[in-house]
Parts: C-alpha cells; sequence; structure tokens
C-alpha cells in the first residue's frame, strides 16, 4: 500500500488538478499539498524500510506489481533504497516549487505532477518497454512545461528538447525491437544476455540514448540550450525531478549494457568531462553554467559505471546525483533569468552551499562520494584520475567565478527565496548526515606530523593568531560584512589541522579553513574580483593536494609525483613563484582583521604541508630542496621589487608577505638543522610582523577609508599608536638589530653557507635590502609626510584593534632581545628529527654559535638601547624643547607651500629605480597568467563551437555519435 | 668592567674626534684641488660647537624630533662592533656579540632613523632624498656583500676578529690581494656609502638642498653631524679591517684609515654626480660582477 501511495499519489494529484476548473486555483493547490505530503511520507517510510539512511548498503528493494499479467503488459516497479533517496529530492523540489507555478503559471500544476510522476516511474522501472513509456512522458511533460512558462526563448528550448526527444524515441524503440527478437524479453535484465550482431546493436542504440538524454558530452549542446531558454523555475524542477530521474535510470541501465569492456563509459566520459568543462569556462548566463555542471554531473557517470561496481557504484552514483541535482534545484531558485540574470537572496552563503556542493567542497554531501570514488580511481585508473580532476578543476573555476560575479548583487536585493532556502537547509542537513556518516574515516588517533614539539608550534601559532583577529572583528568598514564566523571556523579548522592523523583529514581540514577564509574575504566590500581569484587557487591547491593525497594510496604522502604535487599546492597557497596573484588581489579587498588572519595565520598551513611532507617522505629533505630554495629566493627577490612600487598599503602588504615567506622557503629547502631552524623562526617571525602590519592597516582603512598611498600620509599626527607599532614591525622585517627579524636572516644566511648555496644567499640578501625601498615606502606613504586634508578628522584605531598589536608588538621586541627563548625549545626538538642534516647552533646563555658566525641578540640590544636612552635622556633634560609647528612650515626658501597634497612626496616614488629596472625584459607573473587563461578560453571556445545553438546539428551530433560508437564497437568486439 | 666602560667611551670620542679632523682635512684636500685655501681644518669642530649650543625653535613630529638619536645611537653601534686594535683585546668593544652579518644589518639602523626623520619633517627634498638613498643603498649593499660572503666564506670565519687575524702573515695576505675582485667591488660600493661623488645624490646641493637633514637645524643638526663623523670613521675601520689587514697598532689604524679616507675624497673632487637611475645600474653591474668573480672562485 505505502509502495503503491509513494508512486501514484502524485498522478491522482495531476488528474485532479486537471479536473478541478481553473477557478479555484487554492484548492487545486491545497491537494496537491497534502497529495504530495502524503506521498513523501510515504517516500520516506519506505527508505526507512530499505535502510536507505545507512548509504552503505542500497542494495535492498521491493517489487511493486500493478496492473496484470508481466510486464510490458503491467508496469513492475522496484523500488530501491537508493531510488527512495532520491524520490525523497524529487518530492521535496515539488513541493518547495509549486508556490511559485502556482503564482507564475497556475494552470501548469498538472503537469508538475506529471513530471513527478513521470520521474519516480522511469526511476524504479524494470522493464526496457516501461522505461520508454515514461521517458515519453517525462518529455512531453517537459516540454510542455517549458513551452507554458513565460520566458524569452521557452519556444526554442522547447523544440529542441522535443528534437531530441523525437529522434531519442527512435533509437530507443529500435533498440526495444531488436532485444525483443533477439531474447524475447523486455526485461533490463534481458540486455546482458544478448550476444552478437544484436548486442552490438542494441548497445550503440541505447549508449547512444543514455548519452543524449543524460546530457554528457558531446551531446550536450540540447541540455545548454533547454537550460538557457526556460525559466529558472521549471529548469529547476527539471534538474531535481527528471534529469535525476534521467541519470539514475542510466546509472542502471549502463552496467546492464552488452558492451564488452565498460570501461569505454569512462574514456568517453572523462574525454568529455575534460572537454565539456573547458566550453564551460566560456559560459556567462546561469543557466548555461548550470548546463555545464550537469554535464560534468553526468560524464562522473559516466566514467563510475565504467570502473566500479555494485555496492560502490550504486552508493556513489546515488550520493552525487541525488545531490548534485538538490543544489541545481536551489541555485535555479535562487536565479531570476528573465530579470537580467540576477540574483536574490538572504545573502552569500544562501548562494554558496549549492555551489561548494556543486565544486564537491568537503563538507559537504557530495564530497564524501567523489572522494571514495577518486581514491578509486588513483589506485585503478590513474589516467582517467588526472583527467577526472582536471575537469572537476576547470568546474570549479567556472562556479566560482559563477558565484563571485552574483555575490555583490546579492547584498542588494534581501528578499528571501523559501523554496532556495529550503533546499540549502535540506542539503546543509544532509551534509551532516554524510559526515556524521562519514565520521570512521576521519583519524585524529596520530598525527601526520610525528615530532610533538612542531605539532605544538603550528597548534599554537593557529591559536595564537586567529585569536588576535578576533578583537578587531566588529570594527568594519561602511559596507562591510560581518566576517567573524568565517574567520573564527577558517582558524579553528587551522587550529585542529596539525592534529590530523591521515590524508583525508588533513584535506577536509584544509578545505574547510581555506573556503571559510573565501567567504570571508567575501564580505569585503568591492570583493568580487578577489573573492574569485582567492576561490581559484584555493580550489587550485585543494584539487593538487587532494591528488597527492589520494595517489599516496593509503599513507598520508609518498615520494614521487605525490609528493611534488603536495607541494605545489603548498606553494600555491603561499603565493610562491607567480602564484602570488591571489595574494595581492584577494588581501587588499578583505575585510577588517581578515587580511591579517589570512597573510599572519592561515599561510602558515603552507608551511604545515611542506614540513608534513617532508617529514613523511624523507625525515626532513623536500623534494628538490634546492629547486624550493631557488623559488623562495626568487619570490623573495622578485615581490620585494614589486612591492616598492605598489600603489596600495594593503597590496605592498600582500606582496611583503610573499617576499617573506620566500625565507622560509629557502630555509625549509636547506633540509639542515640551521635551515629548519630559521625557516620556523621566520614562520613565527612573519606571523607576528605580518598580522601586527595587517591590524595595523585594518586600523587605517577603518578612519580613512582608503588605502591607496595618493590619499594617505601624515597619519602619525592622527595615529600615533598604530604608527609605533607599526613602526615595530617594520623594523623587525627589514631584519635591522635588535628587533625579531634579524635572527630569522641570521640562521638563514648560516645554513646556506653552511650547505654552500652562496647564490641563493646573494639573492636572499639582496631580497632583504630591497625590503628597505619597500619599508620606507610603507611608513612614509601612510604615516609620514604631509597630512592630507581629506584624513584630517581620522582618529586613533579603536582599541580592539591597538590591543592585539600591542601584544604583537612586546612579542617582536621580546623575540628580539632574547630570541634564545625561542630557540632553547626549536633547536632540540629540530636536533630529533632524523633527517636533518649539519650541525645545530649551539646556544650558550645569550649567545648562539654556528660553525662561522656568533650572535649575541641580548647585548646587541641591550647596546642599541643604551645609547638611545642615554641620548634620549640628553635631549630630554638639557632643555632642548623646540616647538611642535605647522605641517607646512617648512624651509621652502622664503615661498609658501602649496597645499599638503602637493608637498606630500607619493605618486612615483622610487621613480628612478623603476627607470634602472627597465632594461629588464617585462616578464609578469599577471601576463603569463592571462596568456594561459587566454590559452583554456581560446580551447574552451573550440570546443563549444559544437553547440551551435541549431536543434538540426544537435541531431546530428547524436547520429554522428552513433556511427562513431558503431564503428569503435565493431572494431573492438 | 670599568675599563671595557673606558674603552668604549674613549673609543666613541676618539673616532668622533678623528672623523671631525678627517671631514676638516678633506674640506682643505678639496679646496686644495679647487685651487681655493678652504677652511681650517679645525672648522668641523667649531661648527659642531656652534650648532650644539644653538636651540632649534621647531620641530616637526616626534619621528623627526628622534631621528637625530637614531643616527648616532646607529653609528655607535657599528663603531663598536669593529675591533680596532689587533691584540689590544680592550679595544674590541662589543665585535664578540656579532658578525659580518649583523654588522651589515645594523648599519641600517642608523639609516632608518635618518629616513624616518626626513620623512616626518614633511619637507619633499627630504623625501626624495630618502627614495634615492634607499634606491642607491640597496644596489650597493648587493656588490657590498658579495664581497663580505666571498671574504668570509674564503677564510671560514663570519667574525671581523678572525677575519683580521687571517690577514697577519705580511701585506700579501691583505684581502685585497687575496679577493681582489671581491675587493675592488667593495671599494667601489665604498663609494656611494661615503657618499662621493660621482655617487653623491642623496645630499644633492643643486637639486634637493642637502636632502634628508633640510629641516634640521642646530642641536638636532650637530648630532646629525657626529652621527654622521662616526658612522663615517666606523665604515673606515670596518673596511680596513676587511681588506687591508685590520690595524696592528694605533699609528697603522690611523695611517690606514686615513689614506682610505682620501679615495673617495679624491674620487669624489674630480667627477660630476650620475643620475640616481644611473648611478643604481653602475652599481648593479660593475662592483657586482667583479664581487661575483671571487664569490665563484670561492665556491669552485
Amino acid at each position: 500500500m505505502v509502495k503503491a501511495l509513494a508512486i501514484f499519489l502524485p498522478l491522482l494529484g495531476a488528474f485532479i488538478n486537471a479536473w478541478l476548473p481553473g477557478k479555484n486555483p487554492k484548492a487545486s493547490r491545497v491537494v496537491s499539498y497534502l497529495l504530495l505530503t502524503a506521498g513523501l511520507a510515504a517516500v520516506v517510510m519506505l527508505s526507512i524500510q530499505l535502510g536507505a539512511w545507512n548509504l552503505n548498503d542500497l542494495s535492498n528493494s521491493v517489487i511493486l506489481s500493478t496492473g496484470v499479467g508481466a510486464p510490458p503488459l503491467s508496469i513492475n516497479l522496484e523500488i530501491t533504497a537508493g531510488g527512495t533517496l532520491a524520490a525523497i529530492v524529487m518530492y521535496a523540489a515539488t513541493i518547495f516549487s509549486l508556490r511559485r507555478f502556482a503564482l507564475t503559471t497556475p494552470r501548469s500544476q498538472p503537469l508538475v505532477l506529471g513530471l513527478l510522476t513521470a520521474s519516480l516511474g522511469l526511476l524504479f522501472a524494470t522493464d526496457i518497454f516501461n522505461s520508454f513509456v515514461f521517458l515519453e512522458i517525462g518529455s512531453i511533460v517537459t516540454i510542455g512545461l517549458t513551452a507554458a512558462c513565460r520566458c524569452g526563448s521557452r519556444w526554442e528550448a522547447a523544440i529542441k528538447a522535443a528534437l531530441v526527444s523525437g529522434l531519442v524515441t527512435i533509437l530507443y524503440l529500435l533498440a526495444v525491437a531488436a532485444l525483443y527478437r533477439s531474447t524475447g524479453m523486455l526485461t533490463l535484465e534481458a540486455l546482458g544476455t544478448l550476444t552478437g550482431g544484436s548486442a552490438i546493436l542494441v548497445a550503440i542504440l541505447l549508449l547512444t540514448v543514455i548519452v543524449t538524454e543524460i546530457k554528457a558530452y558531446p551531446l550536450t549542446g540540447w541540455g545548454l540550450d533547454f537550460y538557457q531558454g526556460t525559466s529558472s523555475i521549471v529548469a529547476g524542477l527539471y534538474s531535481a525531478t527528471w534529469s535525476l530521474a534521467v541519470l539514475l535510470w542510466a546509472a542502471k541501465v549502463l552496467p546492464l549494457l552488452p558492451v564488452g569492456n565498460p570501461i569505454i563509459y569512462a574514456w568517453i566520459g572523462a574525454g568529455g568531462l575534460v572537454l565539456s568543462q573547458l566550453a564551460g569556462l566560456r559560459a556567462s548566463s546561469s543557466g548555461r553554467i548550470m548546463g555545464y555542471s550537469t554535464s560534468a554531473y553526468a560524464s562522473l557517470l559516466l566514467v563510475a559505471a565504467g570502473t566500479t561496481t555494485g555496492a560502490f557504484y550504486t552508493q556513489i552514483v546515488t550520493v552525487l546525483m541525488v545531490f548534485s541535482s538538490l543544489a541545481k534545484f536551489s541555485l535555479f531558485m535562487l536565479g531570476n533569468p528573465e530579470k537580467k540574470d540576477r540574483w536574490s537572496g538572504y545573502g552569500t552563503i544562501l548562494f554558496l552551499a549549492p555551489v561548494l556542493v556543486l565544486a564537491g567542497i568537503p563538507p559537504m554531501p557530495v564530497f564524501w562520494a567523489k572522494f571514495s570514488f577518486l581514491a578509486h580511481l588513483a589506485s585503478n585508473f590513474p589516467v582517467i584520475f588526472y583527467a577526472v580532476l582536471t575537469g572537476l578543476f576547470l568546474e570549479a573555476v567556472y562556479l566560482f567565478r559563477f558565484w563571485s560575479a552574483r555575490s555583490e548583487k546579492v547584498r542588494v536585493e534581501r528578499a528571501s527565496k523559501p523554496s532556495a532556502v529550503a533546499a540549502v537547509l535540506l542539503m546543509l542537513t544532509a551534509a551532516i548526515w554524510i559526515t556524521r556518516m562519514s565520521w570512521g574515516m576521519l583519524d585524529f588517533s596520530g598525527s601526520i606530523i610525528a615530532s610533538d614539539g612542531i605539532r605544538n608550534i603550528f597548534h599554537g601559532l593557529f591559536a595564537v593568531g586567529t585569536l588576535l583577529c578576533l578583537p578587531g572583528v566588529f570594527n568594519r568598514t561602511g559596507r562591510e560584512k560581518n566576517y567573524w564566523f568565517w574567520l573564527l571556523i577558517s582558524g579553528a579548522a587551522l587550529t585542529i589541522l596539525p592534529a590530523a592523523g591521515n590524508g583525508l583529514t588533513f584535506y577536509l581540514l584544509w578545505e574547510i579553513s581555506a573556503f571559510a577564509a573565501v567567504i570571508g574575504v567575501s564580505k569585503g566590500v568591492a570583493a568580487k574580483n578577489g573573492t574569485f581569484w582567492y576561490a581559484v587557487f584555493a580550489s587550485l591547491s585543494g584539487y593538487l593536494l587532494l591528488a597527492g593525497i589520494l595517489l599516496s594510496k593509503g599513507s598520508f604522502v609518498i615520494a614521487g609525483l605525490p609528493a611534488i604535487l603536495l607541494t605545489i599546492a603548498a606553494l600555491v597557497k603561499m603565493g610562491q613563484f607567480g602564484t602570488h596573484l591571489w595574494n595581492i588581489r584577494a588581501y587588499p579587498v578583505a575585510p577588517g582583521t581578515m587580511p591579517a588572519f589570512l597573510a599572519g595565520t592561515a599561510s602558515k598551513a603552507a608551511v604545515l604541508l611542506l614540513v608534513a611532507v617532508a617529514l613523511t617522505t624523507t625525515g626532513g629533505a623536500l623534494p628538490w630542496g634546492r629547486v624550493l630554495a631557488w623559488m623562495g629566493a626568487l619570490t623573495a627577490l622578485a615581490t620585494a621589487m614589486l612591492a616598492a612600487f605598489a600603489p596600495d598599503y594593503r597590496k605592498m602588504l600582500a606582496y611583503a608577505s610573499v617576499s617573506q615567506l620566500g625565507f622560509v622557503l629557502m630555509g625549509l629547502g636547506l633540509a639542515s638543522i640551521l635551515g629548519w631552524t630559521a625557516a620556523f623562526y621566520q614562520t613565527i617571525h612573519h606571523l607576528i610582523f605580518k598580522m601586527a602590519l595587517f591590524l595595523g592597516a585594518a586600523g587605517v582603512v577603518y578612519r580613512t577609508g582608503t588605502s591607496e598611498f595618493n590619499n594617505l600620509g601624515g597619519l602619525v599626527k592622527k595615529m600615533p599608536w598604530t604608527f609605533a607599532f607599526t613602526l615595530i614591525a617594520v623594523i623587525s622585517f627589514a631584519s635591522v638589530p635588535p628587533l625579531a627579524g634579524f635572527g630569522g636572516k641570521w640562521l638563514l644566511y648560516n645554513g646556506l653557507v653552511e650547505a654552500g648555496w652562496l647564490p641563493v644567499l646573494i639573492v636572499g640578501m639582496f631580497a632583504s635590502v630591497v625590503a628597505f625601498l619597500y619599508s620606507f615606502r610603507l611608513l612614509h606613504g601612510v604615516f609620514l609626510g604631509q597630512l592630507s586634508p581629506r584624513n584630517a578628522h581620522a582618529k586613533e584605531a579603536p582599541l580592539p584593534l591597538l590591543i592585539p598589536q600591542a601584544i604583537l608588538a612586546m612579542a617582536i621586541m621580546v623575540l628580539g632581545f632574547k630570541p634564545t627563548i625561542l630557540l632553547n625549545f626549536l633547536v632540540p626538538t629540530l636536533e630529533a628529527i632524523p633527517g636533518l642534516s649539519g650541525l645545530a647552533p649551539v646556544i650558550q646563555g645569550d649567545m648562539v654559535l654556528t660553525a662561522m658566525g656568533t650572535w649575541n641578540a641580548w647585548m646587541v640590544g641591550l647596546m642599541v638601547m643604551g645609547f638611545f636612552g642615554v641620548a634620549f635622556v640628553f635631549f630630554w633634560i638639557s632643555g632642548h624643547k623646540p616647538k611642535y609647528v605647522g605641517q607646512l612650515d617648512l624651509g621652502f626658501a622664503g615661498e609658501m607651500p602649496p597645499s599638503a597634497d602637493e608637498v606630500h612626496y607619493s605618486n612615483n616614488f622610487f621613480r628612478p629605480y623603476a627607470r634602472a629596472l627597465s632594461f629588464l625584459p617585462k616578464i609578469h607573473a599577471e601576463k603569463i597568467f592571462r596568456g594561459t587563461t587566454k590559452t583554456f578560453n581560446m580551447l574552451g571556445d573550440g570546443v563549444r563551437a559544437l553547440f551551435t545553438g541549431d536543434g538540426r546539428t544537435y541531431l546530428a551530433h547524436s547520429l554522428i555519435f552513433l556511427l562513431l560508437l558503431f564503428v569503435f564497437l565493431n572494431g573492438g568486439m | 668592567m670599568l675599563a671595557n666602560f673606558t674603552s668604549v667611551a674613549l673609543t666613541i670620542v676618539g673616532a668622533l674626534t678623528w672623523g671631525l679632523l678627517l671631514g676638516g682635512i678633506s674640506r682643505s684636500v678639496t679646496a686644495r684641488i679647487h685651487g681655493r685655501m678652504g677652511p681650517r681644518v679645525t672648522q668641523n669642530f667649531i661648527d659642531l660647537w656652534k650648532l650644539f649650543r644653538k636651540t632649534s625653535s621647531i620641530h616637526h613630529g616626534g619621528m623627526f624630533w628622534m631621528a637625530p638619536m637614531f643616527r648616532i645611537t646607529g653609528a655607535i653601534c657599528v663603531l663598536l662592533m669593529v675591533p680596532l686594535v689587533i691584540g689590544q683585546n680592550i679595544t674590541y668593544n662589543m665585535s664578540f656579540a656579532g658578525d659580518v652579518f649583523l654588522l651589515i644589518y645594523i648599519m641600517f639602523f642608523g639609516c632608518l632613523g635618518m629616513a624616518l626623520g626626513a620623512g616626518n619633517s614633511g619637507h619633499p627634498y627630504a623625501v626624495i632624498a630618502v627614495s634615492r638613498g634607499l634606491a642607491q643603498m640597496s644596489s650597493y649593499e648587493l656588490s657590498f656583500s658579495i664581497a663580505v660572503v666571498a671574504i668570509a666564506v674564503g677564510l671560514h670565519t663570519f667574525k671581523i676578529e678572525g677575519i683580521v687575524a687571517a690577514q697577519q702573515a705580511g701585506i700579501t695576505s691583505w684581502n685585497i690581494f687575496r679577493f681582489p675582485f671581491a675587493s675592488a667591488g667593495a671599494l667601489l660600493a665604498f663609494l656611494p656609502m661615503q657618499m662621493a661623488y660621482p655617487f653623491g645624490i642623496v645630499l644633492a646641493p643643486q637639486e634637493i638642498p642637502i636632502g634628508p637633514p633640510t629641516e634640521y637645524s642646530s642641536r638636532m643638526l650637530s648630532f646629525m653631524l657626529s652621527g654622521r663623523a662616526l658612522f663615517g670613521v666606523a665604515k673606515l675601520i670596518l673596511f680596513v679591517s676587511l681588506l687591508f689587514g685590520g690595524a696592528s697598532s694605533w699609528l697603522s689604524l690611523f695611517v690606514k684609515t686615513f689614506l682610505l679616507y682620501m679615495y673617495p675624497i679624491v674620487v669624489s673632487s674630480v667627477f660630476p654626480r650620475f643620475r640616481t637611475e644611473q648611478s643604481i645600474r653602475f652599481l648593479w653591474f660593475i662592483p657586482t660582477t667583479l664581487a661575483l668573480v671571487d664569490l665563484v672562485r670561492v665556491m669552485l
């Protein structure tokens, strides 16, 4: 009884709706809701009966026989456990969207319910002719719904769908006839018994039908036009019901097709995935983007059908398809292509959750399936694995562009769309549910960082860094939104990160931290572009990390390719060697203390990853340590020069951050105790000074509303404390004794000399001297020189920003005067690591000794402070009290100085330096990157030239595909 | 302890005196080259005393006020980090606390303070001079650090004492003969360090009348000038220690520093001034290439 209710209540609803006079829409809606709720309840009951909620076993099923006799005269439905989950989504989507259909096109309600019925039928059909019947019903209802919507290109969309379904019908019926003629049966299982010529015929016919219906590449064209042409409501309902049903039906049929070796599916899928996603890069309208994403999931289905079997296959396919459909539904429910493609909703998160699901970012439900699936591919089908990973990365790129391009508009409109909200809530609940189920795969028992000391350093860094960013989160400028929650999530994930016991746990926390930070950045004003860049580079490093972990088969990372992939992931995260493009875009636009968190704290995750790779693979040495050191040195030099010419305060700090991380890389690359001591010292120091600088910048931006040098200057009079803390941080990172920065450089140089890497040393020293250029530019451009009348109202930064800066400045002083506090902990910790070569620095009291050098920070500190103190006191008590004068009272040879803005030297700072550099060929990472993007775009354009928008072409595609299959399978069999 | 403090105090006073005297001599020498009489050699003492006794009537802010202190502290620290006379341990002052790397970086302390004071003065000339100075400094430091690294690695020690000790086997053991290319690079870098022409783009009187200290006067300026004199002597002693075998007696210290001091004076008198970018490029290519030759030699 329950079984029948689950399937046929919508049908009943459709008839009632068609019968009820249109003058009483309310009554028909009430009836629909009642029937749908009852149906949903029935499906939920069935799913519980079949044990579907335990995703590990989806093989249970019950048979629902209707009519008299055997199929095809009757309809026999097999209600599978996985199918009930899909049915729940279908019911939910219908319920969520019914009101919107009622408001726009009230008379389409019977069609909506009809589509649900057809979807449920196809989902559970066991007979090939029954499937045909449902396919036909579904196609016709879709065409009807599309034609009924009030959108611009509905007729085109409907006619293309009609053309394709016509062709599909012909091919399908031919296949049915061939099957019946050979076997005398029409059940799906009969497909497996086919042999010889009829097997090939049926296989190629059905495969063409399936690829067309699921819209996998290269037969995607009609789907793209359909999604673009129809209304977002129809497209949403379609993707959550009919499209889902077709995908799961295809998943059922594909393994039964007599194709010989099913690996052909995987090749079609993997190739199609890369090509279609290349084309997806060029898509701009929301409908087409969703279409390309559909194509990606269809390709994934093909890959899964070709490479996996049994319960694993069912599980992966069910989770992937069900949740991607739900995600598309919620995106369509937010979208309004009718109204110039604008989005509306509660905010970024409502919008982002489905994008994260589609991109497979943890802990979203799709991620868990993707992870298991990719792990399987990595160990068994490496080439397909690379192709799939590439395709998924390309998909992530355009999905995040799509999100960032519209996330600004989200702020403007606040009208909520209950249907989308409901779908997102459903998805998030599912995320919690699946994460809870997959919890066993996580491991916190033993960390991948074997050394307790190193682990504790990172725990401490992440925790302290996050905490120091928190007080300032409520001081935001103008239209910036609240970001504290995301900062906290990101910081919390980072703090746990060093405890991760296996690759999956590490990856999960890494991605949570990265994408929480992406959301945090997106809350800034005009953060659209910066957020996109950050998201793309975060995805890139995430996918590289994933690839490395999966290729290591069980252990965290193994030497060889996986170690290299992980190293590159860390470099991207650090912004090294040309990947600084994201840093310089994301930091300047991130709100409030977010850049301090990103540059100061989050960048240390990359150091942690490098350390983890080194410790796991070789016990200390990184693969290609010398190459890494060179990358660090060249990055440090190039970005230091770029920083000197940066026109924006926070942009300069972003460059400087990358530059200073280059020194960490040099130290790690050395793989000696000295080198690592230097690297850890510099890592800790980088966190301290970079956070102090960015917190100072947050205060300046908060009070003046700008971070462009041309609008700043002279703020020392208004913000003396911010200046003082910034000054301390600047002196420190310029490595001038007696502050903390010198120690890192000294240790590093000693390590480089010990290893004999003198050229690296020279480049590093040059980079550290070039740092003077930007450190002065920074201090002068913001705090010294003439105060612009624009900023006359500015006040000292608020205490929540100042107090953390004071703590950090104090830390710089302490570390500068007594570095042995840290070294006494660091050196024994690193000495215990077996893989590190070289001699450890010897610490005798305040003295640090290496084979060739000596350094007594305490004495140097005392000397500097002593003489400075004496001079200061002398000036103070000697009665020398000059009068403070106005800022324009200058020695101008008797002339009246013009305005403060004109006297202030800011524009074209270091112009002679730029002129001196002009002999260099202009190799800009930016240009290289743009060139790469352009190449990808051209490739994408080439691929999408297939999709002409002409229905006849799409028919031709299907026929050519059929022909190629015939040639290929005939030769192969 | 007391002896150490006395040595430190005497070193500072002595270096200041010697620095001012050298300054006076240089003014005379330059005048004679120009065919003038010039001021007397004690003129710098008189100027300094005059300035010291006057009180500035104005200042432009905290950093402006503190810059002379930064300047003089930086100069004293560099001075005290270099051992004066070999064998007389009392004259080693604070050199036990660090090696050549520390010395290279602590040299920036005074420059940074000066730059901050100039910036805080709000005078565009001062800031232009600082931007030029920093650009030039970052360029000559390249060849200077290559030379220092080549010498230090070649002699297997970063300690100045060690470097000096390795040069005590006769005049041929001096680094200027053992590392001729590195020395040439370092000596070319010495010219802009002493703000000698053709690298005198920072003070450039005709363009940006006297650059960073434009707004300074009286006692503050006297501190600036004392800082400059001390810093000059410190750099002389450093170069003597690095390249010319150090000083084995007080006499050799004075003779060697005097002769080394004359080198930029003489060069300065006959050269016009570079444009900033010309100076930077020259420093990037000529001295750096020279110093690199010895670095490569050391590596091989």
